[in-house]
């Protein structure tokens, strides 16, 4: 299981089983902007980064933000 | 197309109903802005023949109950409201979800440019909040409205760098602990109610507005990047039942805020079926 999984589910409160690149604002409603912001957080503390506006802004699915990390050179 | 049929037909027989409860919207004065809430818990079977092929669509996309019945009560409740105000049928309010930038149908619900109405809708726990005011000319508005449920687990994490600016940060951390729950949902609820006025959404970073201290009437200070912008929009702080925390920005001539309990209209029992 992944880190990246543990702080989804952690934050939006869904089980780690439902963990999956699509989960994402339409899909689960306990992504709001607030949990957003704090799930971001998570994901600065978490793997020592700083994102950009840019990147707090696109990552709107587990996918994405997957994305966004691999582009930083963090394989999830 | 059969299905579509059978909706429509079921829905239209509801209208006499519908306007029959018409008179549980008192009338939306000029210089008014009215906030309706509910709870989740008055969610029911046909709250879900009010929305359209959009709605429906978005609707089955959550994979949770809890979250269905959320959006199906938002929309139901925007429709109820709108449509009482615009004098036509619940299901025939013309929301238009087109995000702005991708063209998919899960952007911020909205009437056409040329709708003499303004609204924002906002729900979080069990809480769902409709603001909705005039705009039209002599009265032009934009409205947002956020509810919150105070969590205190977020409020000592690092959201507060991100939600606010250096100068709030400060402020932040001279309050004790104890206050400090209360104090980042009432700026993140302020800041995201200007943000959904203005149609900003989390496309502009938090951190760029400054606002009153949360404790002082709610105020924007200062916008960096839009110097001048404080003085056109005003903040009111909402209560709905403990636990959470509210409020709303208006943009433009400000309005008296008048709070409505939607427990009858969308109750309305003697309109479930079955």
């Amino acid at each position: 299981v992944s880190q990246l999984a543990a702080i989804v589910s952690d934050i939006l409160g869904i089980p780690l089983n439902e963990v999956n690149d699509d989960v994402r604002p339409a899909t689960v409603g306990s992504w709001t902007s607030l949990r957003h912001v704090q799930l971001m957080a998570a994901v600065e503390e978490t793997y020592g980064i700083k994102l950009a506006a840019r990147e707090l802004r696109s990552a709107r699915s587990v996918g994405k933000l997957r994305e966004v990390l691999q582009n930083k050179g963090i394989e999830i | 197309m059969r299905e579509n049929d059978m909706t429509v037909m079921t829905t239209w027989d509801l209208f006499d109903d519908l306007l029959a409860c018409a008179p549980e919207v008192p009338e939306l004065q000029t210089d008014e802005c009215q906030v309706w809430w509910t709870s989740l818990a008055h969610c029911a079977d046909w709250h879900t023949e009010l929305l359209d092929q959009t709605e429906r669509l978005r609707r089955r996309q959550y994979l949770r109950a809890a979250d269905r019945d959320r959006f199906t009560m938002g929309a139901a409740l925007t429709r109820l409201v709108l449509a009482a105000h615009l004098g036509i049928h619940p299901a025939s309010v013309p929301l238009d979800r087109t995000c702005a930038r991708c063209g998919a149908p899960h952007g911020r619900p909205c009437l056409r440019a040329d709708a003499p109405l303004d609204f924002s809708i906002s729900h979080s726990g069990d809480l769902i909040a409709l603001a909705v005011t005039r705009n039209e000319a002599g009265a032009r508005r934009a409205v947002g409205v956020d509810v919150e449920q105070i969590s205190a687990a977020i409020a000592g994490e690092a959201p507060v760098d991100i939600a606010l600016s250096p100068a709030e940060v400060v402020e932040f951390g001279q309050l004790s602990i104890t206050a400090r729950p209360m104090a980042f949902f009432r700026y993140w609820v302020r800041k995201e109610a200007v943000l959904k006025a203005t149609g900003d959404g989390l496309r502009v970073p938090m951190t760029e507005l400054t606002l009153s201290g949360p404790d002082q009437p709610p105020r924007l200070i200062a916008w960096q990047g839009r110097p001048g912008f404080s003085g056109s929009v005003t903040i009111h702080d909402l209560e709905f039942k403990p636990g959470y925390a509210a409020a709303l920005a208006i943009i433009g001539r400000d309005a008296v805020v008048s709070c409505h309990d939607a427990a009858v209209l969308v109750g309305m029992p003697r309109l479930s079926h079955g």
